[in-house]
């Protein structure tokens, strides 16, 4: 009632504020398509057999929980919504619990909580299990310390009854409850049962978590907390040290204010000022309470910009061009990748994606120079330093999308194995089952995708095709996939990306994208040679007209070479050698000067493979 | 009083009127049974899984089934010649029995058979009956419990690794060891001794705590700090056989089967639990050669394995040249346990004689069948959809085909303690999904149609990604408990095993197949 009754507008537009933050700013659907690849999945079926699962671990139901609330990121407005309810109810739960204190101090406290949870999400990280522990745990301590139940017995069951359910629901989250408690009965005086608790708790800890689940004991006591290894495995360091210093500074205000009220009692102190204050006038009142007004929203104002603009993560636009990758939003994933460039940004995952969108939209003989390109990002297989999942999910694609279907499968069900049942991985593994003829496996990966709250439907429309149409489901790409997949088979050797596409050419030549990313193979190892030597299927492909970069390497190479190239019947655009001639003579006007060059060619000629062969980069 | 009388008086008005509505819908139901007024179909009804024409053991669990027929309706009757039948009324065409009635008609039953008749009504409210289905209880019955490996199709990685057991009689299933409670490590190789679930071994690897073997003897849990592959317990429990293994995974192109297994290198080993010491024998691990799949004669006077020549020179080549051309021959090798003296080895079955690789030789517990895998190559049948069960009788060494194989892989096979069952794992059911199947096998070891491990719901397999192989038949529940083997596994404490012979294999972290 306290709480309702103070009309808390100030909240009310924070939490506003907070709700167009995430809206606006963090895009949940983002996160959405961020998991099992950037993030752990949170994983959530609807059925039977997957709440019993996550039921028998201690934890198990604040992951449940998770799960399910993660699972509507993929709405903004939902998603939204779930971050800031989350956020409001800690604060809430903040509130009541420090009700003695200041009401200013009691918001500051309130108010770092959330920082922490949005700089988590302002990091791309998903720390909602941890955060739904957090809130419990601090709900669990309202409720005791208000309750108070006088009689110590009374005290002690309830004590025992919350903190075993809690342990149950959230793992060793509950011992933030435990300490807040024991915390409590010692600075009420009750100094027996402050102990009593405390060896409670931690019996309680080691006889469910230890002896009763058989948890690792670090496990036992640190499950579900900001310290839990598995959880932190996920999180970048500025969210896991945000969410580990809510934790600790809960504590330590819990600790302060219950020592406060100690002192207090012994020695009469009290929160409010016992000095007489003058009753300022009517005009000075005004000032006062506008430069006060001033201070509540612009102080908090200020230090919530600084904060979420420091900790602004740059891979926001990588996730939202993976994002419209997974969507198959092709010509969005191209739009994305421009935002990424005005920030100066680059990241080999973002070229695959940017160079399987050129492809889908047809654009990659045109257009992939015009986008900034690493040799080794065009199929991710040889390049380090990426995460596992980021990386071969990505392959995965790649091998699914040139009808490798084998490699595909392996891939899906490597990731599903280590990232668990991600909707994504089952719908592939399905698809992949339909075009290699395997309908009954397929029908398993599709029946469990039908459980998915969001990919269920996706799941019901391939079951329907399935059944009128074994071969493909009714679906046009698979159709497509299953007359190009790779059909000899023989044991996989460790081979280069370029013998696997020769492979894949050899075994069909109508393989349009093992051609396009073998051109553009050759293209980004400036194997002119190469190029021109493949010209020659570009007709059985249907080709109209002579590809700008492979016209352009034809150039290169008849310049390099001063022998005339056989272009299968296709003519040269008499345009691309104008540029040609034109930048050639614009370099050896700089005589060949590297450096000037690269910066004044850049503008005109940035987009072309001329610029690329003579520099080694894709600027414009 | 007058009032408390009053509500007495509503309330047995009241549950009066809702037993008079019950006994009516009931009547109705009865008067509703197509009985007399139904179309006949000449075809026993399609059902999931394929629960026809089987012989089953009498303390099998329900075999609940899902009718593929169209309908609105659904009445399954179940009748023997004794006992009383169990009649289902179902709007949906998930079928599922009653466990104790199901127990009663197959205890009467037995030895006998039972006929399953499916009736469905269409939305005209016509019914049509469809021909009986007829399954023989046989007399015998199958062991209670199953002890099997449940993961999903694994590659390179894996993470949820675990041993289940599963009562057959219901559906009770439980894990005995989770590798995820070991940091996702992996756990496999689970064999017993007699089939008795007192005493067990299993293998577990584990990038964080290591790998080793576990032996659990009535309750008792002992860690060997040696990596055990494929085992064999000696029937007198002195000793158990095993296998180690260079096994190295590699991938297909096109192939339905993705993955493949080779072995680089391999051979045998035992342990002698008197002496807690590793050996070896030139008869069980030649140099030249690959041993594998070690099983004994319930006399404990042989070794049964599979032993192959390497048709590579380069023994770590990935994948090995002529890998396709690896057939192992059947071999056996007499021991004495006493003496603990090895004779020479002999082959039973040689590869050049039946042009396949002969893999996984296991043998009744009267000695006088021996069930093994034939494949095209190689060490692996899993993978392979050639592979096939056959058996062989040891008296005469005829060898034929059993009748429960199916056009896909089958393998991991494992007889009851009375011999007349064969439990195995099959791919029949499509893709990477091994499934259990059972067989029942008569005394001239002529085996009936396969089926598969009834769930309690029927549409259980639809949507599990997990696969189950690996599976044994056991007379009970293991008696460890699963706390005690995982603080065994995380424990420092660990039998170092001597070797005498120097071949004692080490323990290394890392995961041969994530070696590759």
């Amino acid at each position: 009632m306290n709480l309702l009754s103070k009309v808390p507008v100030f909240s009310i537009l924070f939490f506003m504020a907070v709700f167009l933050f995430v809206y606006l700013w963090i895009e949940p659907p983002l996160l959405y398509y961020s998991f099992g690849v950037y993030l752990e999945y949170p994983h959530f079926s609807l059925s039977w057999p997957f709440l019993e699962r996550s039921l028998v671990d201690p934890g198990g139901a604040a992951h449940f929980l998770a799960g399910f609330l993660s699972q509507w990121f993929v709405y903004p407005l939902a998603g939204a919504t779930i971050i800031t309810a989350s956020a409001w109810l800690a604060f809430a739960a903040l509130q009541c619990l420090f009700s003695e204190i200041p009401a200013l101090l009691r918001r500051v406290l309130g108010h770092l909580a959330i920082l922490a949870l949005i700089v988590g999400y302002n990091q791309y990280d998903h720390p909602l299990t941890i955060w739904l522990a957090l809130t419990l745990s601090l709900w669990l301590a309202v409720l005791y310390t208000k309750w108070k139940p006088s009689k110590p017995v009374v005290r002690t069951v309830v004590f025992t009854l919350l903190f075993a359910a809690a342990y149950y629901w959230i793992g060793a989250g509950a011992l933030l409850f435990a300490i807040m408690a024991m915390l409590a009965d010692l600075f009420d005086k009750r100094y027996f049962a402050g102990v009593l608790h405390f060896v409670m708790g931690v019996s309680l800890v080691l006889v469910l978590g230890y002896g009763f689940f058989v948890l690792e004991i670090q496990d036992a006591f640190l499950r579900l907390t900001p310290f839990d290894r598995t959880l932190l495995r996920d999180l970048k360091s500025l969210s896991r040290v945000a969410l580990q210093s809510v934790y600790i500074l809960i504590l330590l205000a819990f600790f302060g204010v219950a020592l406060v009220r100690l002192l207090r009692d012994s020695e009469s102190l009290s929160w409010t000022a016992d000095a007489k204050t003058e009753t300022p006038d009517k005009g000075r009142r005004f000032s006062l309470a506008l430069a006060k007004m001033l201070l509540a929203c612009g102080i908090p104002t200020v230090i919530y910009v600084l904060i979420l603009f420091y900790s602004m993560s740059p891979r926001k636009e990588v996730l939202r061009i993976h994002a419209f990758s997974r969507q198959a939003m092709w010509p969005q994933v191209l739009e994305s990748a421009r935002a990424l460039y005005q920030k100066n940004l680059y990241h080999p995952c973002s070229n695959f994606d940017v160079n399987r969108a050129l492809y889908h939209t047809g654009r990659l003989p045109y257009e992939m120079f015009a986008h900034p390109q690493h040799p080794e990002a065009l199929a991710l297989i040889s390049m380090e330093n990426i995460p596992v999942s980021e990386k071969y999910n990505r392959i995965c694609d790649l091998y699914y999308d040139l009808g490798y279907m084998n490699e595909a499968q392996h891939w899906a069900a490597e990731l599903l194995e280590t990232r668990g049942n991600c909707p994504f991985l089952l719908e592939k593994l399905g698809r992949v089952c339909i075009i290699k003829g395997q309908t009954e496996a397929a029908k398993v990966f599709l029946h469990a995708l039908e459980k998915d709250l969001i990919c269920g439907q996706t799941a019901r429309e391939l079951l329907t095709g399935l059944a009128q149409n074994p071969q493909t489901a009714n679906d046009p790409k698979i159709a497509y996939l299953s007359m190009i997949r790779r059909k000899n088979d023989h044991a996989a050797a460790n081979i280069t990306l370029e013998e696997l596409l020769l492979e894949l050419l050899e075994e069909n030549r109508n393989n349009r994208m093992a051609f396009e990313y073998l051109m553009a193979y050759y293209l980004l190892h400036r194997q002119s040679d190469k190029v021109v030597a493949n010209l020659y299927r570009l007709k059985d492909l249907g080709y109209r007209q002579l590809p700008r970069y492979y016209a352009e390497a034809a150039l290169i190479y008849m310049n390099k070479t001063r022998q005339p190239v056989n272009l299968s019947g296709y003519e040269m655009d008499p345009r691309i050698v104008a540029q040609f001639q034109k930048i050639t003579s614009a370099f050896r006007s700089m005589g060949y000067n590297r450096q000037q060059g690269q910066q004044a060619l850049a503008a005109e000629f940035g987009d072309s493979y001329f610029y690329y062969s003579m520099f080694d980069v894709g600027v414009k | 009083m007058n009032r408390l009388c009053r509500q007495f008086w509503i309330v047995f008005m009241f549950l009066t009127v809702v037993l008079a509505l019950c006994l009516t819908a009931v009547s109705c139901n009865k008067n509703n049974t197509p009985s007399s007024s139904y179309t006949s179909q000449p075809r026993p009804p399609r059902i999931k899984p394929d629960y026809t024409d089987l012989v089953i053991p009498p303390n099998i669990a329900p075999l609940n089934f899902v009718i593929l027929e169209p309908g609105s309706e659904y009445l399954v009757q179940i009748h023997g010649a004794k006992g009383k039948p169990i009649v289902i009324k179902s709007k949906a065409p998930d079928i599922r029995f009653p466990i104790s009635g199901w127990r009663r008609l197959l205890n009467d039953n037995r030895g006998d058979s039972v006929s399953v008749d499916v009736y469905t009504v269409d939305t005209q409210g016509k019914w049509t009956r469809y021909q009986s289905i007829t399954n023989t209880i046989a007399n015998e019955p199958i062991d209670s419990h199953l002890a099997y490996r449940f993961l999903k199709p694994n590659y390179n990685y894996f993470k949820s690794i675990r041993v289940n057991q599963r009562n057959l009689e219901g559906y009770e299933d439980s894990a005995i060891l989770n590798g995820e409670s070991y940091r996702d490590g992996c756990v496999n190789c689970h064999t017993f001794l007699n089939h008795d679930p007192d005493t067990m071994a299993i293998g577990i690897r584990s990038s964080h705590f290591g790998s080793s073997a576990l032996i659990a003897d009535h309750g008792d849990v002992v860690k060997i700090g040696a990596k055990w592959g494929y085992t064999s317990w000696h029937p007198s429990g002195k000793l158990a056989v095993y296998a180690v293994m260079k096994v190295r995974q590699f991938f297909h192109t096109a192939r339905e089967e993705v993955r493949d297994v080779i072995d680089l290198d391999a051979g045998l080993f035992y342990y002698r639990r008197d002496t807690q010491t590793v050996y070896t024998d030139p008869g069980i691990a030649d140099k030249e050669r690959l041993e594998t799949y070690p099983t004994w004669s319930p006399d404990g006077k042989y070794l049964y394995f599979c032993s192959a020549p390497f048709p590579w020179e380069d023994r770590n080549r990935m994948p090995p040249e002529n890998y396709e051309q690896l057939r192992y021959d059947l071999r056996r090798i007499s021991y004495d346990v006493e003496k603990d003296a090895w004779d020479q080895p002999e082959t039973i079955l040689s590869a050049e004689q039946t042009g396949q690789s002969i893999m996984l030789p296991r043998i009744s517990p009267d000695g006088k069948f021996l069930v093994f895998c034939q494949c095209d190559y190689g060490c692996f049948p899993i993978y392979q959809d050639s592979s096939d069960l056959y058996l062989m009788d040891l008296d005469t060494r005829q060898v034929r085909k059993l009748e429960a194989n199916s056009d896909a892989s089958e393998s991991w096979h494992s007889f009851s303690s009375n011999g007349r069952w064969l439990a195995f794992s099959s791919r029949r059911m499509g893709g990477p999904f091994t499934r259990i199947f059972f067989c029942y096998l008569d005394e001239q070891g002529k085996s009936s149609k396969a089926f598969c491990l009834p769930q309690k719901n029927p549409n259980f397999y639809d949507a599990c990604l997990e696969a189950f192989s690996v599976p044994e038949l056991i007379t009970g529940p293991v008696t460890v408990s699963q706390s005690k083997l995982i603080r065994a596994v995380r424990s420092p404490r660990k039998v170092q095993v001597d070797s005498t012979t120097g071949a004692t294999p080490t323990t290394t972290t890392t995961e041969p197949w994530k070696q590759q």
